[in-house]
């Protein structure tokens, strides 16, 4: 080859412009499919009527899969979604109970038995200012904390 | 020979190859099998994009249309979820393989080249597991997404690229479809033509020199002969083993246990003992990564090798473990009578076992039920608990005292649901001939409203009518079962059920639930002819004749609401003639002529 730019130097060129372009369509394809970071837009999940449950009896808010327990001290919330791997846990008896993988907790949350880091973290319930009560998704409480109604 | 290389396609093809490089000894035919699949993965998954909605709300319907509705479609699902695993399967061996006969040392770029075409593996596998969007899959898949999350560093990066964020939403479900069907699939085929390119360059890897060659014929026969099998496999696994749609996800109860799909069951196998065993995976993967720098000139001289061999035993054993995995992530057999859960007895067994035998079956709901009385005086009466039992009418498994399993609830449980509210009605028809006894007026209007629309002439109802099963509606829910019969085009595409805007009343709905779920109870559905078409529509004064000519004072009695069938379904069965009822297709016109 007698010319300078020589077909294998314009082929090495092409093919690591062609590397390049792979590179950042990778990046770019990344970008577009990481979502964007939002935070939940409701914070408080209404409690229905907290005065119909009855004393020893729960709820269950589906949206915020959410315990709302009544005792004779007050109202309490406890999540519903097992720190093991997310499934939403049963309330049973006394105990909350995973099917998935076995894991039991007490009646206050706290593990019991069952390949569970940690017990299940206690929400903080609040009154609005209209009157209705909520539980406070984002307030995580130490277990006992109860609100008297 | 020659002849055929003049074909431009074939210079694709070496001219000879090692005869080692096709013996199974040397390569399982791995390779071969892994191939088929994903081309048999291919073609059925462009089939199925065509009927599939990638929906929350959509999915599952379009896999029960696909299911129902679509020719060859529930063949279709079947042999690309048979094929999938045949794929999964063939991949992990082929890994495998060329790690330990070390041919990652020799041909380390298509090595890397292979480990990529793993991971796009496994993604599509995993993918693919959620998109039926039914209970299994969505909480395998959560339990997936939490396993994942849990990976340090790279974790948090994956579940946002591949999950679109925290939660199985609407967003996953789009997400996994366009990972699915499009972008892996894409991945999938460019590093499959980098791979083969590489193996044409530098000839198959367990390929030795100076041993004997096949030519092009020879083994292209060969090759071929092995992915007829492979397809021969598939198609059979796909027949065989057909899917099988669950109940619509519920997200207030997962299932017990929920396992991973198996090429995962492993990792999780770990994960519920200590999430620090998470580690065993990832030195697996780690070994794999940089396998041709660790392992030396002889790699069974180097102790790397004997720890892949190790963490490979650890994870396919501990997969194994968690495969025999029973409720509530147990090993032991559930026994049904020690084993104890939901409503909590105050720790204790029932003080006694109380058990009945009715209709041949043991029923001890009594035992936690003491003392219980229909609140109806009038079943209570005729049908005692103590004689008749309860799951008789009620469903259930009586059996058990664990009250979990004894009332199996919500959508999809198939034969032993719980018959509750009005819908207990259903179960009169187990031996009544709807509308000769009180309490099945409901039933007796729904029969009436079967006939009517003509239902029978698309749809086996019972034992009667054409072969369109129901039984996929009426195990899921009666809100699905309303929406079908309400506007069926909203569900199935391209069919020709009319809409049936009648039941849009609660009323008329109620009657022909209970008819439709009477109808296919086990006991009404296995005799030859059914209540749909008890004998008194035709010989209405069978029941007097019946007064007539049986001697049995017990008959007698009871002639009003014993179905003949109950004795005769025999007979008619072998007198082989068709009653004119079903033969008169007239009701058929009325479906679409009113």
């Amino acid at each position: 080859m007698t010319t300078e730019f020589s077909r294998r130097s314009f082929l090495k060129k092409l093919l690591g412009t062609l590397w390049g372009i792979a590179a950042l369509s990778g990046a770019y394809a990344a970008a577009t499919l990481t979502p964007r970071k939002r935070k939940r837009l409701w914070r408080l999940a209404d409690i229905p009527d907290p005065h119909a449950i009855a004393v020893g009896e729960h709820i269950w808010l589906e949206r915020a899969n959410v315990f709302v327990v009544r005792d004779e001290e007050g109202l309490y919330g406890i999540s519903a979604r097992c720190t093991h791997l997310g499934c939403t846990v049963a309330k049973e008896g006394a105990r909350f109970v995973c099917r998935c993988h076995g894991a039991v907790y007490d009646e206050k949350g706290a593990r019991v038995s069952g390949p569970q880091p940690k017990g299940l973290p206690w929400l903080a319930i609040e009154r609005r200012s209209d009157g209705r009560y909520a539980v406070d998704l984002d307030a995580e409480t130490p277990p006992g904390t109860k609100f008297r109604i | 020979m020659m002849e055929a290389r003049r074909h431009f396609l074939l210079h694709f093809l070496p001219e000879t190859i090692g005869r080692d490089s096709l013996s199974f000894v040397r390569t399982q035919w791995t390779g071969i099998a892994a191939l088929v699949g994903f081309l048999i993965l291919c073609l059925t998954g462009v089939l199925l994009m065509f009927f599939y909605v990638p929906s929350t709300a959509g999915a599952y319907d379009s896999i029960i249309n696909m299911d129902s509705v679509v020719p060859l479609g529930a063949f279709t699902r079947s042999l690309h979820r048979f094929s999938s695993h045949v794929f999964v399967l063939a991949v992990f061996i082929h890994l495998l393989k060329a790690f330990y006969n070390s041919s990652c040392l020799h041909e380390r770029q298509n090595w890397f080249i292979g480990l990529g075409l793993f991971a796009a593996s496994m993604l599509l596998a995993y993918t693919g597991y959620l998109l039926p969007y039914d209970q299994t899959s969505y909480w395998a898949v959560t339990v997936g997404l939490e396993l994942a999350r849990s990976v340090p560093v790279l974790g948090p990066v994956f579940v946002d690229l591949i999950f679109g964020g925290g939660a199985i939403d609407a967003a996953t479900i789009t997400r996994f479809y366009g990972w699915h069907a499009a972008l892996g699939p894409a991945i999938v085929l460019l590093l499959l033509v980098a791979h083969f390119w590489k193996i044409r360059k530098k000839g198959l890897s367990s390929s030795g020199r100076g041993e004997a060659r096949l030519g092009l014929e020879a083994y292209a026969r060969k090759i071929g002969a092995v992915s007829g099998a492979v397809l021969l496999v598939c198609v059979l696994g796909a027949l065989f083993f057909a899917p099988d749609a669950g109940p619509r996800p519920w997200l207030a109860e997962p299932p017990n246990p929920v396992k991973a799909p198996w090429y995962f069951l492993g990792v999780q196998e770990l994960v519920s003992h200590s999430t620090a065993l998470l580690a065993v995976p990832v030195l697996l993967l780690t070994i794999l990564l940089l396998a041709p720098f660790l392992l030396g000139k002889k790699p069974w001289r180097t102790p790397v090798f004997f720890a892949a061999g190790l963490l490979i035993s650890v994870v396919v054993g501990a997969a194994v473990v968690g495969g025999m995995r029973g409720e509530d992530w147990r090993l032991d057999a559930p026994s049904g009578v020690e084993r104890r859960r939901g409503k909590d007895l105050s720790g204790a067994m029932p003080a006694g076992i109380i058990e009945t035998r009715a209709f041949g079956r043991v029923d001890r709901c009594l035992s936690c039920h003491e003392g219980m009385r229909h609140k109806d005086a009038f079943i209570d009466a005729a049908h005692p608990a103590d004689t008749h039992g309860c799951a008789s009418c009620h469903g259930g498994v009586a059996l058990s005292l664990d009250p979990g399993l004894a009332h199996p609830r919500g959508a999809g449980w198939g034969e032993q649901r719980l018959l509750s509210g009005f819908l207990s009605y259903a179960a009169c028809f187990k031996c009544h001939i709807p509308g000769h006894h009180r309490g099945s007026e409901m039933g007796a209007r729904g029969i009436e409203l079967v006939m009517e629309l003509g239902c029978p002439a698309c749809h086996k109802i019972g034992a009667v009518g054409r072969n369109k099963s129901l039984s996929s509606a009426l195990y899921r829910d009666l809100d699905y079962l309303r929406d079908v019969l309400v506007d069926p085009t909203e569900r199935f595409q391209g069919h020709s059920m009319p809409r049936y805007a009648i039941f849009e009343d609660d009323e008329r709905f109620r009657e022909i639930a209970v008819a439709l779920i009477g109808s296919s109870l086990e006991k009404t559905r296995k005799r030859p002819v059914d209540w749909a078409l008890n004998c008194s529509l035709c010989h209405p004064h069978g029941m007097d004749r019946a007064k007539k000519f049986h001697d049995c004072p017990t008959i007698r009695k009871h002639s009003k609401t014993l179905t003949c069938m109950r004795c005769h379904g025999k007979g008619f069965q072998s007198a082989g003639r068709p009653c004119p009822y079903i033969r008169d297709r007239d009701v058929s016109c009325r479906v679409c002529h009113d």
